[in-house]
């Protein structure tokens, strides 16, 4: 899988802990220091993932981030921000970020985040598989340990939902939202009927499907005691 | 330190009370005096009488006194009289035979005297001389005892020193009245520095303070002026220093991070965990002192306040606490509906609380309980964090607000800033922090909001 991201921060202990770990997980990394070079590295070469941080020398991470836009590209970007960069974050997610996280992260989550939003971003082609359970967008089918499932539309939109966004909280409003078509909204009650059904399918495997009291769903591989 | 009120009453009632007294006494003696002329003028208009009685018959010294004469003499309901004219050749002429003869008499010039009679009486009398054509001496004594002169004095004692009373009476109650007016200035300035909080700096309002109390004012909002740009000081510089902190504190993890995940060897590997720990702290503290100095007193004008959907900030920031807390094994729920709940604050500041109150939720709450991130709408929104641990024991309710404060006996990593962060992020919105013991056990704080949306970024 070998994608190609590209980081551009600052802070260069911080630079050279996250390329080296990203590039030890199986990715290659490019880091740019400040928002200049950043911006010229992006106008002349393609990557998978852009992790920006807001607070670059230069050229602000925020235009470097509209710049990017502007020309049309629909590379996945994640920003890093400090806590109180508010505001900024907000503006960021308007100008078209796809996710952010607040200094500091765990390594973790870090990766967690890059490779839902590369799961995303290459959903049309790639397969993904969590805990055996292996999801292909393209041909818009899932298999349990190998056997394929039948599944009805919706419960192949919500599995399809949740396997992209595996390890993180999926609310029930976002599953309506996914679901019906605009207008529409589907009642606490049938997202929890469907949820009942999905999880019944995938009984076997080494995933876990939580209920989060309140939040809505998670799904990820089950943890090892 | 004696009170300015009574330091006053005492400098003015004490010597209001000598003049009042001494006034009194003098009154006293004066009219005793002139009650005691009176009588003593009568008794000698008594004697002059008797004296004009004197004959010469025989050629001696004669006094005619009738029996009935001497008994309207002596007639007096109250006094005992004594009546006596002797010849200093012929001796007693009429009268009482025991009276003792006067000692210093001269013609023509009344004496007075008095002297002891009986136990408990005085006996007030005159006495006159005069020379008959005989070239005799005649001495007439006329005397009465004490208790008429003893009444008036009394009489005249409480018709002079009644109305001194309440002379001194009506003094104290005006002196009193004019001081609690005098003093009503000072009373009004303690007031507006006890009603204000620790948080207001401003100055204290003098337009109606008297003259000399002004310069007292002046220099009490002279002192909160230069407190308060010290306070800035101190503020920007903790900021500062903790946001500087943070990047090398995320710089450092993410090294520790990357060599966990190198390491093979499993000693290397707890230390390095410790090692993550303690950044982990480190990190929280620096947010923790970072978002106490922007919402502590006088940082005021850096808070941001907008109207912001309550529900929305909790859940998100729950939503990012639900992994730690299946890490830890515990059940985080939210319980808040689906409608927005409209506050007004700053989304910063407010998503700190919520992380301190999830935070602590998750250090002291059950390691394997329920806690539950409500927020209610309604007249006056709120915001609560309920688990199911301990609870804090009612008598350790106020101490847990102080900063530093940690429960006796808790576990490692905590900093003790928590809820005074959240009790200073609830001042500065206007909202009130309250520890509920829910009867299922444990603890809930809840975060109400005032009802009507606060607006306190103008001035």
């Amino acid at each position: 899988m070998n994608a190609r991201l590209f980081l551009a921060e600052d802070d260069v202990d911080l630079a050279q802990g996250l390329t080296s770990s990203l590039r030890q997980t199986g990715y290659a990394v490019d880091w740019a220091v400040n928002g200049d070079e950043a911006d010229r590295v992006l106008r002349e070469q393609a990557f998978d993932l852009v992790i920006l941080d807001l607070s670059l020398p230069g050229k602000g991470g925020l235009e470097v981030l509209s710049a990017l836009r502007g020309r049309k590209c629909a590379t996945p970007v994640l920003i890093l921000s400090a806590r109180d960069e508010l505001s900024d974050r907000v503006r960021g997610l308007d100008l078209g970020a796809d996710d952010y996280l607040t200094k500091p992260f765990e390594l973790d989550e870090l990766e967690a985040r890059a490779r839902a939003l590369l799961r995303r971003s290459q959903a049309r082609s790639a397969h993904v598989e969590i805990g055996g359970v292996t999801l292909d967008p393209a041909a818009r089918c899932v298999s349990a340990n190998g056997v394929a499932l039948e599944l009805t539309a919706r419960e192949y939109a919500l599995l399809e939902l949740l396997m992209l966004s595996a390890g993180q909280v999926v609310s029930k409003s976002q599953i309506s939202e996914r679901l019906c078509a605009p207008g529409e909204e589907m009642s606490a009650g049938a997202i929890e009927t469907l949820v009942h059904r999905v999880r019944r399918r995938i009984e076997g495997c080494p995933v876990d499907l939580r209920t989060l009291r309140g939040f809505g769903y998670l799904l990820e591989a089950a943890r090892l005691a | 330190m004696r009170s300015l009120r009574s330091h006053l009453l005492t400098e003015m009632l004490l010597p209001m009370l000598v003049v009042v007294l001494l006034s009194g006494y003098l009154s006293y003696q004066v009219g005793v005096r002139f009650a005691r002329q009176s009588y003593d003028r009568s008794l000698y208009q008594t004697a002059r009488g008797l004296a004009n009685q004197l004959r010469i018959v025989d050629g001696r010294a004669h006094i005619d006194l009738p029996r009935a004469t001497e008994d309207m003499l002596r007639a007096d309901e109250v006094d005992t009289v004594q009546i006596q004219i002797s010849s200093r050749r012929h001796g007693l002429l009429a009268g009482d035979a025991d009276m003792p003869p006067p000692l210093f008499v001269t013609e023509n010039q009344p004496l007075y005297f008095s002297r002891r009679f009986g136990e408990e009486h005085t006996l007030y009398g005159v006495a006159i001389q005069l020379r008959d054509a005989t070239g005799d001496t005649v001495v007439v004594q006329v005397a009465e005892t004490d208790r008429k002169r003893r009444a008036l004095a009394r009489d005249i004692a409480v018709t002079v020193l009644l109305p001194q009373m309440l002379l001194l009476l009506l003094l104290i109650l005006s002196v009193r009245s004019g001081l609690r007016t005098g003093l009503k200035p000072l009373e009004r300035i303690k007031g507006a520095l006890r009603a204000r909080g620790q948080a207001d700096l401003s100055p204290l309002p003098d337009a109606e303070v008297p003259a000399e109390v002004r310069p007292l004012t002046r220099e009490v909002n002279d002192l909160l002026q230069r407190l308060e740009a010290a306070l800035g000081v101190q503020q920007r510089f903790v900021a500062n220093a903790a946001h500087q902190l943070r990047t090398p504190l995320a710089a450092l993890k993410v090294q520790i991070e990357r060599t966990l995940r190198e390491s093979r060897s499993t000693e290397n590997g707890e230390a390095l965990e410790q090692m993550r720990r303690l950044v982990d702290r480190l990190t929280r503290l620096a947010n923790q002192l970072l978002t106490l100095a922007r919402a502590e007193p006088g940082a005021e004008s850096q808070i941001r306040f907008e109207p912001l959907d309550l529900r929305a900030l909790a859940f998100e920031i729950g939503s990012a606490y639900v992994l730690r807390a299946l890490q830890q094994g515990a059940d985080l729920g939210f319980a808040g509906g689906d409608a927005p709940v409209m506050v007004r604050g700053d989304a910063l500041l407010l998503g700190e609380l919520t992380r301190n109150l999830l935070d602590n939720a998750l250090a002291y709450g059950r390691k394997d309980g329920h806690i539950t991130l409500g927020v209610e709408g309604g007249a006056c929104p709120a915001l609560t964090v309920e688990d199911d641990g301990p609870g804090i024991p009612e008598t350790e309710r106020e101490a847990v607000f102080a900063r530093f404060y940690r429960p006796p006996g808790s576990p490692g990593a905590g900093s003790g800033l928590g809820l005074a962060i959240v009790h200073e992020i609830a001042r500065a919105h206007g909202a009130t922090v309250t520890l509920e013991a829910p009867p299922t056990g444990g603890t809930r704080i809840r975060i109400t909001f005032p009802g009507k949306l606060l607006d306190r970024s103008r001035p």
